[in-house]
């Protein structure tokens, strides 16, 4: 999971893959602004084949609640 | 000539008097506007600002002028093209939306922040939702958010560039460096993008640049890019009809190139205004608020350089020297008050002559 995850994160921010680790936080460790967390967020439900809520989107603010909120599912 | 289609209405021109606050652009701009053959846009930043009680109930009263403002101009022009820019930024944004969603208006414009919610609130209405974005990638991320989620495209995206007025879409690091893209190359950017849904789903989505637009020539250069219409604001503070105070306006006519200055905001943004006594005295220091209505989510309330609804609203209220004069880079150019139509009219022969040039 964190690896396709990880992946991602790196498509779409930009980011090299050793940059990227469970606790990065989006914006402060990987630079990503609004645009890109709702693009990534995006990419994440084309991936896994989900709808994320706006609500639960707004709280993804680290790799860490991005695999949470997937483990729940 | 190109006809500007919003709401399955067709404006005359293809111009939209885009949204000024803290009270510049209202009922009386925006029912000249139309009857001028443009588009109208009222601003629903603070527009009851003037209001006896607004300091203890800021949206009651906004709500309250915004209601007053639409039927002011739909009593004289029943079925020309009126929107509402109401900025994401805003506090209690799902309050306005929601009631402006039951006004009679065409469209709801959003920017200052990507509104990627905004169709959730029109389900049902016949007020169409629109954006105003600063780059191709806000453009391509709204039109996908916005498909995926409610199955609607924006009604319309008006491109902001860097010559705009008020708060920009662009780092003050990058303002002053240098570093971002003129308006003409945004465009043609996000033309780029939007093609690919308009290709993909059958439909046409208004390309609008705005942002220093000040001449029918230039109208013409940026429509011969592909946009469907343009938008100017500044252009339209400085005629009889404009809802700012007369001091307001003549700020905007007397302006030289150099006392349009970009100033720090309590947003963290820069903004473009005309340099007055508050311009010059905040260099040496900051402006205790007097009160706060909590107007924006992204202001920080502490250690902010000035209010910016308490400066805009003195400014437009008449206090223009000690209040914040908003305006687009190209105000220096307006040098006498004059009717919309007349400004409408002038933009428009230029316009035509420009296109004729072009051939």
């Amino acid at each position: 999971m964190f690896e396709r995850v990880k992946s991602i994160i790196v498509e779409n921010l930009g980011v090299n893959e050793e940059e990227v680790n469970i606790n990065s936080k989006l914006a402060e460790d990987l630079g990503a602004d609004s645009l890109d967390a709702v693009e990534l967020i995006m990419a994440i439900e084309d991936e896994f084949d989900i709808s994320i809520k706006d609500e639960d989107a707004n709280n993804m603010r680290s790799v860490q609640d991005i695999l949470d909120y997937l483990n729940k599912l | 000539m190109k006809k500007l289609i919003i709401n399955n209405k067709e404006s005359r021109y293809p111009i939209i008097q885009g949204g000024m606050g803290i009270g510049i652009s209202l009922s009386k701009l925006s029912i000249a506007a139309i009857k001028a053959g443009i588009v109208g846009t009222i601003s629903a930043a603070q527009p009851g600002f003037l209001y006896a009680n607004f300091r203890s109930d800021a949206l009651g009263n906004n709500l309250k002028a915004l209601a007053k403002e639409i039927k002011a101009v739909r009593k004289e022009c029943p079925s020309g093209i009126l929107g509402v820019n109401c900025m994401y930024a805003g506090t209690n944004y799902d309050k306005y939306i929601e009631f402006l969603a039951k006004q009679d208006i065409d469209f709801i414009v959003s920017g200052a922040g990507l509104p990627v919610d905004l169709p959730k609130y029109l389900v049902g209405s016949k007020v169409k939702p629109a954006v105003i974005v600063s780059s191709a990638k806000a453009a391509k991320i709204i039109c996908k958010k916005w498909m995926r989620t409610y199955k609607v495209l924006p009604e319309f995206i008006v491109v902001e560039g860097p010559l705009a007025g008020g708060h920009l879409g662009f780092s003050k690091e990058d303002m002053m460096s240098g570093n971002y893209k003129d308006l003409e190359t945004l465009t043609e950017e996000v033309l780029i993008e939007v093609k690919k849904f308009e290709d993909e789903f059958k439909t046409s989505i208004p390309v609008i640049p705005a942002g220093g637009i000040n001449s029918g020539r230039e109208i013409a250069k940026f429509m011969k890019i592909g946009s469907s219409a343009v938008q100017i604001a500044t252009r339209f503070i400085a005629t009889t009809e404009c809802d700012a105070s007369d001091e307001y306006k003549l700020m905007i006519v007397n302006a030289k190139e150099e006392d349009i200055v970009l100033v720090p905001s309590p947003v963290g943004l820069p903004g473009r205004a005309i340099r007055n006594t508050f311009t010059k005295a905040l260099k040496v220091g900051n402006f205790k608020p007097r009160f706060c209505v909590d107007c924006l989510r992204v202001c920080a309330k502490k250690d902010i350089p000035y209010c910016i609804t308490e400066k805009l609203g003195n400014a437009s209220g008449g206090d223009a020297e000690n209040g914040l004069v908003f305006s687009g880079a190209k105000a220096y150019l307006i040098d006498k008050m004059a009717t919309v139509k007349e400004v409408v009219d002038e933009l428009v022969v230029d316009y035509l002559y420009g296109l004729r040039e072009s051939k």
